[in-house]
């Protein structure tokens, strides 16, 4: 790779580290006013995410990590491309419910075929609905200016009532519970490793998403019109780039990819598609994006945070008592301080200049 | 003012400068672009804060924090971007900032009253109840010259005001500051232009890079002298160049019509053409239509009627990919806005519209030797000044960035290249550069469109001239068989 | 089809329009919140996390206290404490205001259902009160409509007249408008830019936090996660729609709460269309409308751009 030195890789981690740190610090004091002890937590949280290994009834820890981090890596891949753009793509939480249905419903419906066909069509039916879902916020934005912030979130909320009524009336499963029925077994994404382990192939479709980021952003002339377009869409029309086709093709590319992860999640861990399947990936995965900065490793690197905290809270809620919602507040954090990095810069300031104070005095006298 | 010295990073704007103003006078302040007299006047205002030096009003050393002070102290400035807000009533702006009160709610009675008082005394009319939008920019001019007044001006400071007027309103000016002078005003007049500077003012102060070069009286220099105080060497004012062999028509508009933002008309049916090897330059006031003409022959803007023929090809409208296409280059006039992306390396801008082809992509990828190469190629031949290829081009100097965008643009194979005030910003020595490029590039058999508000730039480049009043093409002349003052009737709509 | 001529005949209109301006409370508030907000320059997608944080804060302290007006004090500082927020991230730091506001969303929707579930309990909260005026109730068509309403619906129509009133007839409206159409032009008139800014955001949030309050101290005693189902968001293409005037803005409110009630009815009515598919209305119409508006809208114009002497 050209123009790369680990002082630059060190000064575009840095605001993200820092932020994870202060983030770290701010929870661990809500534990302590709310009568927790912050530091049994997060090594518990530790243990329970990457250290404890597994044994004839439960995974290991790591592995499972993994197996969290998956749909947090493929959605912050396609919301970071969006935010390349310029564009927010906040809908990738109902981009990934409608790539999940249509990938469940491709899933159950089509029978007859071989896992090798079944499977990647499954997955591929789920990238596409993904990728209509987000078109349609993206020609909207395209065609008639529609800020996609806010038709996205529309949209997001659309998807829960289309999927709960699918899923309640034309595809439901015999029986009492408001399900589908099961996909055929040739369209199951299988695991890994033998039983309790649940690291399962779409953790390897995660690494090929981040390998193809890297070539399509950084190393394809579709990847520099896009980052041109965000960078200055202005200069980017006069260059002669469309650049409302360009929205268009990063928001279907961006939902297809959040799609993807719907697929992906569904065809391996639960195999049907149930009423409800309220996961708030969509949005803690904004917060993978933000951390990641746009790099691929770097949004690797986040998604196995986001995995690991998804992971071992229930652990340090069973080791150290701390009530495993307290992720919640440390994802809320970290997600304002990634936003603003000016206030992390402060923050540390002010603590620096606290630790200087005292050496002053034994200066001070020299003028 | 005394020894005001005022630092930005990477630059001495204003070094240790002195400047007197008399009761009742109009005092110039001359210099090119980026030699810092606006810069000294903002201080004056309170805009800035000077890292040295003081300001004495009327004996006393006076402390100025912010605009707020400078009001008070009596001091109003007129901006070169007016400091109106469109959808705000002339009522509005003018009392912004000080506005009366009945009750809760905002009295309009007694400030109109006033600003009319104010008007009449002046002669300077203006309707308190209408909105900026729909005011001519003379006029707009005058609103700021009376919320100076508004506010009990004594010291105005006018910063390059004829920027935007014609010949016609700029004698209008003249004779409004004559009137405010003799009713006890001191005036500050902020102008790069010579023939103004010497028309109105009693004394003229010369800045060049920060510093006081000189000061004399129109009575005692010529604009050859102040020509060569402003630059600080004899100054060629013509360009070199052989006659034309124009070939066959390149560019061509037909009827064309296009709409400001304001929604008004702003190209007002306008058909020419430009052949191969001539230099056309398009003289006019700015805000006649030019800046909206080029927009819709480099796709920027679609018109409304009318048709671009690039050899004897439609374009279609509002698509730059066409014209580039066809062999189209621009030097656009605001180059931050379009000409480049400042964040990004000089590798990049440099391809800026040629890297999704060969050489610059192959196999579906970028090829970055290929981006290098070329980058380092047109920095040498372009005279680019930069420590390398990968600084981003936003950290160049204005000069260096235009150049590199005229690199850029005469990389392609150019057969029309349309520069739009291709050399506002740009240090002189950049300005030689790219005059003698562009006539190059006529020799070679280009067809060149020149837009520009120097009349000098364009009398000095252009084969042939069109002028632009209102929207219309007003006169169309060979520069070998007119003169400057020719021109100039035509520009002021007078056939 | 049948059922659906029926129900269309046998509604109550009237008490369709009393419910559509009982349920556009919070859409408008949130809207008068983006007014403000916009209108000097400041993007503030964030009126949806606020304004469920103010509903939660509203119930846990109106629980505590056994006070509804406590409780609604409360959630209004909390509201105005993240509008500050926002405003800090968006003017000191100059972060993209988008992106900030996401972030509070994101930030309140985390926090809200944390203290939810650690702090769980069934205690419902005290109400706020209606206002239901004995002789005036009855009158024909304006007794339904306006005298049997709960409070905040007479606060907010107070509200809509009272920011139409500052915003074009006074001194801070002025300003307002000055700093958010052109700062610079305020700058040199004297004033404060950054200031009027935070300001206005805080009225923003002020603003929110009523509309929070509708939530949990009016029309249910509980509070439940994101209880606020992107209403925030909706009052943001109300004020879009109503091309940032707080009277339009009202109009274009009811203009998505109408069909909402006319769902509501329909179910009354047995008309066999699923919920599911009548529940997306509201989101359907906000896209629709924002599709329709956008090119014909004319936002301040420094709105989303910092300030930078």
């Amino acid at each position: 790779m050209r123009n790369f030195s680990f002082a630059k890789l060190w000064s575009g981690a840095w605001p993200a580290v820092a932020s994870v740190f202060l983030a770290l610090v701010v929870a661990g004091l809500v534990m302590v006013v709310t009568g927790s002890d912050p530091i049994k937590a997060y090594t518990s949280l530790i243990e329970g995410a990457f250290l404890r290994p597994g044994t004839d009834t439960r995974p290991t820890a790591f592995l499972d990590t993994l197996v969290s981090a998956t749909p947090y890596l493929i959605l912050a891949l396609g919301i970071s491309l969006a935010f390349t753009a310029g564009l927010f793509n906040i809908g990738a939480e109902g981009q990934l419910y409608m790539g999940a249905l249509a990938s469940v419903m491709v899933g159950f419906l089509v029978k007859g075929l071989p896992p090798i066909i079944h499977l990647p069509l499954s997955l591929l039916a789920g990238a596409v609905m993904g990728a209509l879902w987000a078109g349609i916020a993206g020609w909207l934005k395209a065609t008639r200016g529609a800020p996609e912030v806010v038709t996205t979130i529309m949209l997001n909320y659309i998807s829960y009532s289309v999927v709960n009524f699918m899923v309640n009336g034309p595809l439901r499963h015999t029986g009492t519970a408001p399900r589908t029925p099961d996909i055929e077994p040739s369209a199951v994404l299988p695991n890994m490793l033998p039983s309790p382990e649940r690291l399962h192939w779409g953790f390897v479709i995660a690494l090929l998403c981040a390998v193809a980021y890297y070539f399509l952003v950084y190393r394809s002339p579709l990847g520099l019109r896009i980052r041109l377009v965000g960078a200055n869409k202005e200069a980017a029309r006069y260059a002669g780039i469309q650049v409302n086709r360009t929205y268009l093709i990063t928001m279907l590319i961006s939902g297809g990819l959040c799609g993807l992860a719907g697929g992906v999640e569904i065809l391996s861990l639960y195999r049907f598609m149930p009423s409800e399947f309220t996961t708030g990936y969509g949005f803690d995965s904004i917060a993978v994006a933000l951390l990641g900065q746009g790099n691929p490793i770097g949004i690797l690197l986040a998604a196995i945070l986001f995995g690991a905290l998804a992971n071992g809270a229930g652990y340090m809620q069973f080791s150290s008592g701390v009530s495993n919602y307290i992720i919640s507040v440390l994802q809320a954090f970290i997600i304002v301080f990634v936003a603003a990095p000016g206030i992390v810069r402060d923050l540390f300031g002010w603590i620096r200049i606290k630790r200087a104070a005292p050496a002053l005095p034994a200066k001070g006298g020299t003028k | 003012m005394r020894g005001i010295t005022k630092r930005f990073p990477g630059v001495l704007a204003n070094d240790n400068i002195n400047l007197d103003l008399n009761k009742g006078e109009i005092h110039a302040l001359l210099g090119e672009n980026g030699a810092g007299k606006s810069t000294l006047m903002n201080i004056l205002y309170g805009l800035y804060q000077p890292d040295a030096g003081e300001i004495f009003l009327n004996g006393k050393a006076v402390k100025i924090h912010g605009p707020r002070d400078a009001i008070a102290q009596g001091i109003g400035m007129v901006h070169q971007h007016f400091m109106l807000v469109p959808t705000l009533t002339v009522a509005e702006n003018i009392t912004l900032g000080m506005e009366e009160q009945k009750g809760v709610l905002l009295d309009v009675e007694r400030p109109s009253a006033k600003i009319k008082e104010i008007a009449k005394k002046y002669g300077l009319e203006i309707d308190p109840g209408a909105y900026i939008k729909d005011l001519p920019v003379g006029l707009q001019q005058r609103v700021e010259i009376v919320k100076t007044l508004y506010r009990d001006a004594q010291v105005l400071v006018l910063d390059e005001p004829t920027a935007v007027l014609t010949p016609q309103e700029v004698e209008g000016l003249f004779a409004t500051l004559r009137t405010l002078v003799a009713q006890g005003v001191s005036i500050i007049f902020i102008s790069h232009k010579l023939k103004e500077v010497k028309a109105i003012a009693n004394r003229i102060t010369v800045l060049r890079q920060g510093r006081v070069v000189g000061w004399t009286t129109p009575a005692e220099a010529d604009e050859a002298k102040l020509a060569s105080m402003m630059v600080g060497r004899p100054v060629l004012l013509k360009v070199d160049k052989t006659p034309a062999k124009p070939g066959g028509e390149t560019l061509s508009i037909k009827s064309l019509k296009v709409m400001s933002d304001r929604k008004s008309v702003a190209v007002d049916g306008v058909s020419f053409a430009v052949r191969a090897g001539e230099i056309v330059g398009i003289a006019g006031v700015e805000g006649n239509g030019q800046t909206e003409l080029v927009e819709a022959i480099t796709g920027l803007r679609a018109q409304t009627e009318g048709a671009i023929v690039m050899e004897s090809h439609d374009l279609p409208r509002e698509s730059p990919r066409a014209g580039i296409a066809a062999g189209m280059s621009h030097i656009p006039e605001n180059r931050h806005k379009f000409g480049m992306v400042s964040s990004y390396p000089l590798t990049t801008n440099l391809v800026l519209s040629t890297f999704d082809r060969a050489p610059f992509t192959k196999n579906g990828l970028l090829n970055d030797a290929e981006i290098e190469k070329n980058a380092r190629t047109l920095i040498k031949e372009f005279d680019v000044r930069t420590p390398n290829e990968f600084v981003p081009i936003g950290k160049l100097s204005g000069g260096n960035q235009q150049k590199a965008v005229v690199a850029r643009e005469f990389s392609r194979p150019m057969k029309l290249l349309v520069a739009s005030q291709p050399t506002r910003g740009v240090d002189v020595g950049s300005i030689e550069f790219i005059h003698k490029r562009i006539v190059e590039a006529r020799d070679k058999g280009a067809a060149v469109l020149l837009i520009s508000a120097e009349l000098d730039e364009i009398m000095s480049l252009s084969d042939r001239i069109l002028v632009m009043f209102k929207g219309k093409i007003v006169g169309e002349r060979e520069t070998a068989k007119t003169t400057r003052e020719d021109v100039g009737l035509l520009m002021m709509g007078k056939v | 089809m049948e059922q659906l001529l029926d129900a269309l005949r046998q509604i109550d209109y009237i008490f369709l329009i009393a419910v559509a301006l009982r349920a556009a409370t919070p859409i408008v508030f949130a809207a008068l919140g983006g007014i403000y907000s916009e209108r000097s320059g400041v993007v503030n997608i964030a009126l949806e996390g606020i304004m469920l944080t103010s509903a939660y804060v509203c119930y846990k302290f109106a629980v505590i206290t056994d006070s509804p007006w406590l409780g609604m004090l409360a959630g209004v500082l909390s509201a105005v404490a993240i509008a500050l927020l926002h405003g800090l991230i968006s003017i000191r730091y100059r972060t993209d205001q988008v992106i900030s506001g996401t972030v509070i969303n994101i930030f309140a929707a985390g926090i809200t259902g944390y203290l939810y579930r650690a702090f769980q309990s069934q205690a419902s909260a005290p109400y706020l009160p209606n206002i239901s005026i004995e002789g005036l109730k009855d009158l024909p068509v304006i007794g339904p409509i306006f005298f049997d309403q709960p409070m905040l619906v007479w606060v907010m129509l107070i509200a809509v007249f009272a920011t139409n009133v500052i915003i074009f007839k006074t001194k801070w409206g002025l300003r307002t408008r000055a700093v958010g159409e052109l700062p610079r032009a305020a700058d040199t008139a004297g004033i404060n830019v950054n200031r009027m800014r935070y300001a206005n955001v805080a009225i923003s949030g002020l603003m929110a936090g009523l509309g929070g309050a509708f939530f949990t101290l009016q029309t249910v005693s509980y509070f439940t996660p994101n209880m606020t189902s992107g209403q925030g968001f909706i009052g943001l293409a109300a004020m879009i729609f109503g091309n940032w005037n707080p009277i339009n803005a009202f109009l274009a409110s009811m203009l998505f709460t109408i069909p909402q009630a006319l769902a509501g009815q329909f179910q009354l009515f047995n008309v066999p269309l699923p919920y599911q598919l009548l529940s997306t209305l509201p989101y359907l119409l906000t896209i629709i409308t924002l599709a329709g508006f956008m090119r014909r809208s004319t936002p301040p114009s420094a709105l989303g751009t910092p300030y930078v002497k």
